[in-house]
């Protein structure tokens, strides 16, 4: 088998295992994460895709220690350049956030707050890590937001978020998770809510930033054409499981999982007008459901009788894995 | 917070909207100012001295020398009503500020805490809540002794629940919002994640209320007074030149026209000026 994996950085982020889990007060227990393991390294843009429901925020909310009330990290590890980040002390991981990682998040305009100027919170991180003056970090600021290519942002740093446009606050969100140099940046959706040319300018520059800084990205999305332009690696997530992962190109080329080809096929095709778009009937099981087998089982088109009862095996290759239990012959 | 940017924008940060609700902010604005100005500088703007007897010129109807008539002891009415808008004015203002500050607590670590405390601490306000207010100051007033400092404190603890059921429904608001998640994710402690981010956020609803409960101070004021409960005579207060109105209604009518118009005029201004505010402190129609 070829490795198709690029040749990797240093390892900035290792998690094994991640299960997060749910308390519900009727519905009892839900596990929304199981088993989840990612691996991001210098200078890489690691896509996690799946559709609404998979996990896949809250993975990531996870790591930044921002689960919501009633959910929590129950078992794994998140090693951030060797700490882990789920046994941290609040106020150790006080100290990582914004210094080592960092959240892009999803709705530029609802993650700024209403009342505060664009400059005071793209400075606020030197104030609030460095002990900057406000002075000092309204300069960072404006540094910050040139490397963002915000047109004058001298003029820009007194101005309020609304404002600003859809795309200018997304920039405005990135200066602020690049202000203090972090490993490893957390991009939520971060283009889901902006038009398709401004998404493709914003996806543009973070591949610069990351060229320019060296900053390894975990990107999440649901949009599959994303991660084909932007992402070294992919991890496929389906209903709080990893259900693929691999170098890009190759799960794009030889995708494994039943539930990865789904998805692929479901990409409406530009070059020619589909009479109907592709979709995957049925839903996403709850995480209140438990299964016994595989989780993709009652929508998957392959599915025999060993599916429903035992759950697959991760098969894995140098570079590629697939949960699946046709995954091995190629025929997933 | 001297951070820039700070946490409100001035009335004059360049807003625009429609002159109706302009012209509103402008009357109560300036209803305001004028009560303001005429506290700040009653010995100055007032012809008379608001104490001096003249036992001769006693109930005497408006004429050039008392533009306003003078009362039962021969005291200039005009000179009184602007006295009392100082008393007022004062009672009010720490009243409210007490009602503010209390509210905002209570109702913030409610929010921000959650479960048991929120339960304890919101409970202990229906409580205080479920009292007519007049009846609570009247309790607050029986236990504390009557004089003007407690009716300001009594007043005071009657806004507390009123101003921390809207912080806190506020801050509810404001603590599902992304910007909270984003600012703990650059690293933000409880402290500051409070002051400069949710503090700010949940100021501009706190604000408006603070002057619709400004004009209800003044009108509770003036109910303490008329009682008896609030400014002890010969001090001038609006409620108690009421009072003494009532009993020479026919003969000296003005004696009640004039601090009643007064009263009047002042809730009104700041009914006006908080509903002005409103729409002024929405972040959305700047700009």
């Amino acid at each position: 088998m070829v490795d198709l994996a690029p040749s990797r950085g240093k390892e900035v982020l290792r998690a094994d295992g991640i299960t997060i889990e749910a308390r519900h007060r009727r519905r009892g227990r839900g596990v929304i994460a199981r088993d989840v393991s990612l691996a991001i390294h210098e200078g890489e843009i690691v896509g996690l895709i799946g559709e609404s429901g998979s996990g896949k925020t809250l993975t990531a909310k996870a790591l930044l220690g921002l689960l919501p009330r009633g959910v929590r990290a129950s078992a794994g590890s998140a090693r951030l350049r060797g700490v882990d980040l789920l046994s941290l002390a609040p106020d150790a991981l006080r100290r990582v956030r914004g210094e080592q990682i960092a959240l892009i998040p999803q709705d530029a305009l609802h993650a700024l707050n209403p009342v505060m100027t664009v400059g005071a919170q793209v400075g606020e991180p030197f104030v609030i890590h460095r002990g900057a003056k406000w002075a000092a970090a309204l300069r960072q600021a404006v540094d910050l937001l040139a490397l963002v290519q915000l047109p004058e942002p001298e003029k820009r740093i007194a101005e309020y978020p609304h404002q600003f446009s859809g795309g200018m606050q997304q920039r405005a969100m990135i200066a602020m998770g690049l202000a203090l140099g972090p490993s490893l940046i957390v991009a939520d959706e971060p283009t889901t809510a902006l038009d398709v040319t401004v998404q493709a300018r914003i996806l543009a520059l973070v591949r610069q930033l990351r060229d320019r800084t060296g900053a390894a990205f975990l990107f999440i999305t649901h949009d599959l054409g994303i991660v084909g332009e932007l992402c070294d690696w992919v991890y496929v997530m389906y209903a709080g499981q990893v259900v693929e992962a691999g170098a890009t190109r190759r799960i794009f080329a030889d995708p494994r999982h039943p539930y990865t080809r789904a998805l692929i096929a479901a990409t409406p095709p530009i070059a020619r007008r589909a009479d109907r778009l592709a979709a995957i009937p049925g839903q996403i099981p709850s995480p209140f459901e438990p299964t016994l087998g595989c989780r993709f089982a009652a929508r998957c088109t392959r599915l025999f009788a060993r599916c429903a009862a035992e759950p697959p095996p991760v098969d894995v290759a140098p570079g590629h894995m697939a949960r699946c239990w046709l995954a091995e012959d190629g025929h997933g | 917070m001297s951070a820039p940017g700070g946490p409100l924008p001035t009335l004059t940060s360049g807003f625009t909207f429609g002159w109706s609700r302009f012209g509103l902010l402008a009357i109560g604005g300036a209803i305001v100012a004028v009560m303001l100005a005429a506290a700040a500088f009653a010995p100055v703007v007032a012809p008379y001295d608001p104490y001096a007897l003249d036992i001769a010129g006693m109930l005497g109807g408006p004429s050039g020398h008392h533009l306003l008539g003078t009362d039962e002891l021969g005291r200039d009415v005009l000179s009184r009503t602007i006295f009392a808008t100082r008393i007022s004015i004062e009672v009010a203002l720490i009243a409210v500020a007490i009602g503010l500050t209390g509210g905002t607590l209570v109702g913030l670590t409610a929010a921000y805490f959650g479960g048991l405390v929120d339960m304890v601490l919101m409970r202990l306000m229906e409580v205080l809540f479920s009292f007519p207010a007049i009846l609570l100051a009247v309790i607050l007033m029986a236990s504390l002794g009557t004089n003007i400092l407690n009716a300001m404190l009594a007043i005071g603890i009657i806004f507390i629940p009123g101003f921390s059921r809207l912080a806190r429904a506020t801050a509810h608001h404001v603590l599902r919002q992304q910007y909270i998640d984003a600012a703990r994710s650059l690293g933000m402690g409880d402290a500051r994640l409070i002051a400069r981010e949710i503090l700010p956020n949940v100021f501009a609803p706190l604000l408006v209320e603070a002057a619709v409960a400004f004009s209800y101070a003044v009108l509770l004021e003036s109910a303490l007074s008329f009682l008896g409960l609030g400014a002890q005579p010969p001090e001038p207060s609006w409620g108690n030149m009421l009072n003494t109105g009532r009993g020479f209604m026919e003969q000296a009518p003005w004696l009640s026209i004039v601090p009643g118009l007064a009263l009047f005029l002042c809730v009104l201004g700041f009914n006006l000026l908080g509903d002005g505010l409103r729409d002024a402190f929405d972040p959305h129609l700047k700009d």
